[in-house]
């Protein structure tokens, strides 16, 4: 199982692709980092102190 | 006394808008790091699990770092103290530990006395784009080596006959050394302005250019048309990977996949996370000391974060690595990431020599528009770093030492001609600054002010502050981590070191790389760190010259830190 998976990653590093996990993967840090941009300038912006 | 009614000097500088506050925070923390040390750190340290490693060191130490860092510095400019020795010794009731801040001084100023030498390539090569002088032709290596670094051509020729100077008029003066002076003289302009009228401004204008810049790159790479089967979006499959985030675990399948340890990828995501957030050198500190006393930190440092990992994972982590690969293929991009600077000065121009853009047939043209953007951002990104790495400095000298902030900035400046000579003439010196200042030191200063903070201080004490004023309540479960996990971490991070690492460097047998010292970069290595030793001391001296005047006196009334907090 462990020579199947080396010989995958090996592969997939001579020529990479983005499979279903790297755009799983990508997409869930972009939309992390946007979403937390957006929260925190929405709030610098319109926010106000807490009750 | 309370830190709420001590009044802080009548001519303490403030940061002139909530905005600027953020842009120069961001500003400090968007640098080369995150467009060419990011990208280099994925692709060589273990690539899909370096970027989980990645998000887990953000979460524990990064964030938890950079609010601490803003509640240490924010009390420490309302008790009138703007750099670490004040800060640190309002922590607590040992007189010692305002020595032990000197460290937060002088790190940063060691940083920038290289970072400058870098920020002014970017400079000389964005200049040299826009004049047509880079052409990212065969010749783009020896051009940089040599013309750039050298002092055999270039730029300087060229500029001597523009201005009908003849061409040899600045013979044995090399670009480098040209745009170095520049640069200098640009960063203490701005320096000399103080906050609202400098630092604020360029993060204003510098940070939506950098943006802008950034985003017309990214929508090129990403619409580059295929080279052999080659797409940059497939160049993104390098290090977005997450089944080998296996490797963290299995130091074997790490060995056998990237040829080194699952502790060696933790050390370099955890690396990253230090220098691309700039905690630890003392930076954000001095920013964060000319808030007010009422204002947040807690969203505003949030803020910044998030600002920073856009501009690193969105838009770093989208430019070069995708752009070569399309070009070069995974062979071409393991070899231009192995080192930081062959990707940036080399391969990045001869990327864009082969890039179409507006129409155009590639060619130096595209050098021209594209190298003039990557360089220029480059640049933008570099500047508003090093401002922020100068002023713990500045503020040193001005707090401590009773100097204007003109005179501050002409003593910063003068240290920093001093100290980049052997940078800039001996090789292996900037190496090794760069590893006891840039990175170990990062993570020795970050661990003294967890510890300072959240156990000496007080954990409770210590969440109170960072709360004061707070536009939004941080998840309690943050407490757990700021007083655990982060400084566990730190301190099993420098256990590491000091069992694994440590005996070699320390006996100039391994340079920090793990490579034997030869004669040369031995000698190199005894130099720069006896200037680092040396400089560490004169920041004592003037520390204790400063507490001889009496300026610490104002701590002595605190009853004590239970009532400041």
């Amino acid at each position: 199982m462990i020579s199947l998976t080396l010989t995958l990653a090996l592969q997939a590093m001579r020529q990479p692709q983005m499979g279903t996990g790297g755009w799983a993967f990508m997409g869930l840090a972009w939309l992390g980092v946007l979403g937390l941009t957006v929260w925190c300038f929405s709030k610098v912006i319109w926010g106000g102190k807490p009750e | 006394m309370s830190t709420s009614d001590y009044a802080p000097p009548q001519d303490q500088e403030r940061w002139g808008s909530r905005l600027g506050l953020i842009l120069a925070m961001a500003g400090n923390a968007v640098g080369l790091g995150n467009f060419l040390r990011f990208p280099n750190q994925a692709v060589q340290n273990g690539q899909g699990a370096f970027m989980v490693a990645y998000f887990i060191s953000l979460l524990l130490l990064g964030i938890p770092l950079m609010w601490m860092e803003w509640g240490i510095g924010r009390r420490g400019g309302a008790l009138g103290f703007s750099t670490a020795p004040g800060m640190f010794q309002s922590l607590t009731k040992a007189r010692w530990i305002k020595y032990v801040g000197a460290l937060g001084v002088v790190m940063p100023l060691l940083i920038v006395i290289y970072y400058v030498y870098i920020e002014s390539w970017t400079l000389g090569y964005a200049v040299q784009s826009a004049t047509g002088v880079l052409t990212g032709g065969p010749e783009t290596a020896d051009h940089f080596v040599n013309d750039y670094l050298g002092s055999q051509g270039g730029f300087l020729p060229w500029l001597s006959e523009l201005f009908g100077l003849g061409r040899d008029a600045f013979q044995g003066t090399s670009d480098a050394y040209f745009f170095f002076i520049i640069t200098v003289s640009v960063n203490l302009w701005v320096l000399s302005r103080g906050l609202s009228k400098g630092i604020e401004i360029i993060a204003k204008i510098g940070m939506p250019v950098l943006l802008l810049a950034a985003v017309a790159l990214v929508a090129r790479v990403l619409t580059l048309p295929d080279m052999d089967g080659r797409t940059a979006l497939d160049g993104l499959g390098i290090y977005w990977d997450p089944s080998q985030w296996r490797a963290l675990i299995d130091n074997d399948l790490a060995n056998e996949w990237f040829g080194k340890g699952s502790s060696a990828i933790w050390l370099a995501a955890a690396g990253q996370i230090f220098f691309t957030l700039s905690v630890g050198s003392g930076a954000i500190n001095t920013y964060a000391s000319y808030l007010t006393r009422d204002d947040d930190i807690a969203l505003t440092g949030l803020a910044t974060v998030s600002t920073n990992e856009f501009c690193e994972v969105i838009l770093g982590g989208t430019l070069a690595i995708p752009a070569a690969f399309v070009f070069l293929g995974t062979e071409g991009v393991m070899e231009a990431s192995s080192g930081n600077m062959g990707l940036a000065f080399i391969t990045m121009p001869q990327v864009f020599a082969q890039t179409p853009i507006l129409g155009m047939e590639p060619g130096p043209a595209s050098v021209q528009v594209m190298g003039t953007l990557w360089f220029g951002l480059l640049f933008v990104a570099g500047i508003t770093s090093s401002l922020a790495l100068s002023q713990p400095t500045i503020a040193f000298m001005q707090d401590m030492m009773g100097l204007s902030r003109k005179k501050a900035a002409l003593a910063v400046g003068a240290i920093i001609l001093l100290f980049v000579q052997p940078v800039i003439l001996m090789g292996g010196v900037l190496d090794e600054i760069d590893y006891w200042a840039g990175t170990f030191g990062l993570v020795l200063f970050s661990t003294i002010e967890v510890v300072l903070f959240m156990w000496v201080f007080g954990s409770n004490k210590a969440w109170k502050e960072i709360h004061h004023g707070a536009d939004f309540r941080i998840p309690r479960l943050f407490k757990f981590i700021m007083t655990w996990v982060t400084p566990i971490a730190l301190l099993t991070m420098l256990g590491y070191w000091g069992y694994d690492q440590a005996m070699p460097i320390l006996n100039f047998e391994n340079d920090p790389n793990g490579k034997a010292y030869n004669d040369a970069s031995r000698n190199s290595a005894v130099l720069a760190r006896t200037l680092m030793l040396a400089l560490f001391g004169f920041f004592v001296l003037l520390t204790w010259v400063a507490a001889k005047r009496g300026r610490f006196k104002s701590l002595e009334s605190l009853p004590s830190t239970e009532e400041s907090a």
